[in-house]
């Protein structure tokens, strides 16, 4: 085709229609495709959490004023303040602060509980019931799973509320964490974060580094779903399990050779536009009157829940 | 060449490059381009137009040959000088052909304020200055956006208002109108026009043969051979059929719809 | 790998903090240098790369899959500093954005895997592969052993993390407040998933990207090389200043965090008492999670199995909940007025 000659004849077997041969679809079944849909699930996941995000944290209402740092502090100490706190009754009403902040926010809150309490957290309160109970935590019995003498355990095997108490402060502490990252990503633009952080003096270089990542971040994520989906599509028999991993590896060395480039060439489209190896950017946005409203009654807050934790 | 319009901006005489351990992409290329000119680079894929591009643009350096620009002899350390350099980017304008490595910052804003910055110029200059660009691209409404859910043509859009901000006396465009739907490059045609109208020295490469002969009045043609087969007026050039299947720019059925 | 918060408690979190800022300061400074002009757009694809590799699915036997790190990947193709701020960057942009490991646990989480993991994988790959050629079979074994130890010495890392939170925090009932394994659970099972599932897969991800780069693009490993073919041996005496501390920390962090444990929470009440002349209940209580001075603090929330306690609790959080929401609710309400007011945008 290059030479412009011309284009040859087309073979016999690819203009016949293939028509109604179904054992491709039956064998695609068979296939061992699942660590390609799970692959292209969490890239997936990438660029679909980024497009809700962009659509919360565009709207006006109340988080999204707050400036960005200030929001971040607030968020850091009510996070510190979780890793700390040991009473279940103030580790649940912590977790209940992001909840109403998500809906005067107007996220969707149902939402916002099914995307945090329902993944991660459960997962931690899932593994760490064996932990939790009489096999590492005694206590007087709160329930039995098994008699005393069953399966050969003298005292069998029950829950004490000390032990479920742990459990649940676990995933208490994990899904508050979650929230609150979660709440400030959805209200507050990937690059107002940075800003935010920049201000807080993390240096401008690593700033920049961190944007430059997010941004080319969803680039090659459509480089990899674009792979992933053509062997997914191509995956009609079924392969040999090194022959996948094989692919896995080869698609990530891909991705790095490409990122490779990609990398040269942004370094000459900076370098056109005058870069001399200094990172800059445009200044922060001020603290104004609502971000003092929002600090000290958040203060408050904090100031309620840490009497609380020492409140008999 | 056809019209001396004015001193000269690029000179290059006998240049050659060669990237470390492959074959030359570029031999022996001899050309002026003066200020004002509106030129196009043409040659089949692969012929070295992007090279030559960026030799112009400063991102790379000839392997041998001697380049001036602006009417100094530029050299390989000369890039080591930041002011040398920063000076020689605000004055060249390039427009990559993909559109996705030039836009690196989170935010349209940034981008654009990003050269502006790096020349040190002061926050409140910055920001009229990227108000009026933003103006005239139309693009006001997308500066709190993110770069990578642009559509192609806001992308291209991006990229030129990042660079004509920095209001360069040349603009280099490496494939225009690439992946641009055709209200976008008719849009993007009278722009490069009334640049040109206003004193910018206009040097693009491209494979539409369509688009050649309304942004360009000069025409330079590569071989395969990485040699310049052609430079000469853009209509001459879009007229001789033969010179341009020699080239493997075209093939046979061109030329028949002209008549 | 990625812990998630709640299973550390503050002192292991905040320790890790303390050991990664110096090593993310001697990264930077390092990556710096050795990429000069380039670190910005190189270091940022990197990080970038990382993100996705860890979103990887590798297949395992058995039908089932897991992801990999490729920490000890970009060790190998641009260095272990180059790895340390890339990994790191990558893991802070999934904690705040896919709650993927904690916030708290964040410079933990990097110590594991952006800085022993790159580390001991490659040096591990540089005195297996030695001098051999890149694309090599020598090399190809360096690539795969240095990933696999590369990654079980991080997650043991991890694991010893875990399994002194039950040693360290307990309330006074003897209830751990964080991790509830111990050691002698943590350890055995993360590295059997490790080195039986996670491992392999870290390993053989690492070989084949090695061996396909180093047939696609072999200039990529040139501007390592150079810099880094001194070897192993003048690595340590260039680095010792700053290798020698932070495996004094790593190996004095558990230690110094019993002793630090009870000593921190007399030093902070009596230290306010005497300058304020009183303790705010407040600070007194954050003490208390440390030593648990107070005889009669327990889980108050479900006591000891009585009705009234779980009642309590109840009522407690309710009220709570409900004095919050209408503080937070006011607030809503002061700042949007506000902003309307002033009719920005």
């Amino acid at each position: 085709m290059h030479d412009g000659k011309s284009i040859g004849k087309i073979p016999d077997w690819l203009l016949q229609s293939s028509g109604e041969s179904s054992n491709g679809i039956e064998n695609r079944s068979r296939a061992k495709t699942h660590f390609l849909r799970r692959t292209l699930k969490n890239i997936a996941g990438v660029l679909e959490n980024e497009l809700y995000c962009e659509k919360y944290a565009a709207k006006d209402s109340f988080l999204q004023i707050i400036d960005p740092r200030v929001k971040l502090c607030i968020f850091l100490a009510f996070l510190v303040f979780g890793g700390m706190a040991g009473k279940l009754a103030v580790l649940t009403v912590l977790a209940a602060v992001p909840i109403v902040y998500a809906g005067l926010s107007g996220l969707a809150v149902k939402d916002f509980f099914r995307r945090i309490w329902l993944v991660v957290p459960l997962a931690v309160f899932i593994v760490s019931l064996p932990g939790t109970s009489s096999l590492l935590i005694r206590g007087r019995p709160l329930f039995y799973l098994l008699p005393p003498g069953g399966l050969g355990l003298k005292e069998g095997l029950y829950f004490s509320a000390g032990g479920l108490g742990t459990a649940f402060r676990l995933m208490l502490r994990t899904g508050i964490s979650l929230s609150f990252a979660f709440l400030l990503f959805l209200t507050t633009k990937w690059s107002k974060i940075t800003a935010g952080l920049a201000s807080m003096h993390l240096p401008p270089l690593v700033v920049s580094i961190l944007n430059m990542a997010y941004r080319y971040l969803f680039l090659l994520a459509e480089i990899a779903q674009g792979m992933m989906e053509a062997r997914y599509l191509r995956t009609t028999g079924k392969l040999k399990l090194s022959d996948n991993r094989h692919f896995m590896a080869h698609s990530a060395a891909y991705l790095f050779v490409e990122g490779h480039f990609v990398s040269e060439e942004v370094y000459e489209a900076m370098c056109c536009r005058g870069y001399t190896g200094n990172a800059v950017g445009l200044s922060a946005s001020r603290i104004g009157q609502k971000d003092f409203i929002f600090l000290t009654m958040n203060a408050v807050i904090l100031f309620l829940l840490i009497a609380g934790e020492h409140l008999k | 060449m056809t019209k001396n319009h004015g001193s000269p901006v690029f000179e290059l005489d006998h240049v050659s490059f060669s990237y470390p351990g492959s074959r030359p992409v570029l031999r022996d290329i001899d050309f002026t381009i003066r200020q004002k000119e509106r030129v196009c680079i043409l040659g089949a894929n692969g012929c070295g137009k992007s090279t030559l591009l960026k030799i112009l643009a400063g991102i790379l350096s000839p392997r041998e040959g001697t380049f001036h620009a602006f009417q100094r002899k530029i050299s390989g350390h000369d890039w080591n000088d930041d002011r040398f350099s920063s000076d020689y980017h605000r004055r060249v304008g390039f427009i990559f052909q993909n559109s996705e490595v030039q836009l690196f910052c989170s935010t349209v804003k940034d981008e654009i304020a990003f050269g502006l910055l790096q020349q040190k110029l002061p926050s409140d200059t910055a920001e009229s200055r990227i108000r009026d660009i933003s103006a005239l691209l139309g693009i006001e409404n997308l500066l709190n956006q993110t770069p990578f859910k642009l559509s192609g043509g806001e992308k291209k859009k991006v990229a030129l208002a990042s660079v004509l901000v920095m209001n360069p006396d040349v603009l280099i465009l490496d494939e225009p109108t690439n992946g641009l739907d055709p209200r976008t490059q008719a849009w993007l045609i009278r722009l490069l026009n009334s640049l040109s109208a206003a004193g910018k020295t206009l040097i693009s490469s491209t494979h539409n043969l369509e688009l050649v002969s309304k942004i360009s009045d000069r025409g330079i043609l590569f071989a395969e051979d990485h040699r310049i087969a052609s430079d000469s007026p853009i209509a001459d050039l879009l007229g001789n059929a033969d010179l341009l299947k020699s080239v493997n720019l075209v093939d046979e059925s061109y030329g028949i719809g002209l008549k | 790998m990625h812990i998630p918060d709640g299973y550390l408690g503050p002192q292991t979190t905040i320790p890790g903090f303390a050991v990664m800022v110096p090593a993310w300061a001697v990264a930077f400074k390092k990556v710096k240098a050795k990429l000069e002009r380039k670190n910005i757009p190189t270091l940022a694809l990197c990080s970038a790369f990382s993100f996705l590799v860890m979103m990887f699915n590798v297949p395992v036997a058995g039908g089932s899959s897991a992801h990999a790190v490729g920490a000890v990947l970009i060790a190998i193709l641009l260095g272990p500093w180059a790895a340390t701020v890339s990994v790191s960057t990558a893991l802070l942009i999934q904690a705040l954005i896919f709650g993927d490991g904690g916030i708290l646990s964040y410079g933990i989480n990097c110590l594991n895997m952006a800085v022993v993991m790159p580390f001991t994988g490659y040096y591990l790959y540089k005195l297996i592969a030695g001098k051999s050629k890149i694309g090599s079979s020598r090399n190809i074994a360096a690539s795969f052993f240095g990933s696999y130890f590369g990654l079980n010495i991080a997650a043991f890392c991890a694991s010893v993390e875990f399994g002194i939170q039950p040693l360290l925090f307990q309330d006074a009932a003897g209830h751990p407040l964080y991790c509830p394994y111990p050691l002698s659970v943590s350890i055995p099972s993360m590295l059997f998933a490790h080195g039986m599932v996670a491992g392999p897969i870290e390993g053989i991800l690492a070989a084949a990207a090695v061996t396909y780069i180093a047939r696609v693009t072999p200039q990529i490993f040139s501007g390592n090389a150079a810099p880094e073919s001194a070897g192993p041996v003048s690595f340590f005496q260039r680095y010792r200043n700053i290798l020698i501390p932070i495996i004094a920390m790593i190996v004095l962090t558990p230690l110094g965090l019993i002793a630090s444990g009870t000593a921190w929470g007399e030093w902070g009440t009596d230290e306010i008492k005497d300058a304020l002349g009183y303790v705010p209940q407040g600070l007194a209580s954050l003490s208390d999670q440390w030593n648990a001075l107070m005889p009669d603090y327990s889980l108050p929330a479900l006591g000891d199995g009585t009705f009234g306690s779980v009642a309590g609790y109840l009522l407690s959080a309710f009220a709570g909940i409900l004095l919050i929401s209408a503080l937070i609710f006011l607030m809503s309400r002061l700042v949007t007025k506000g902003r309307k007011g002033t009719g920005r945008k």
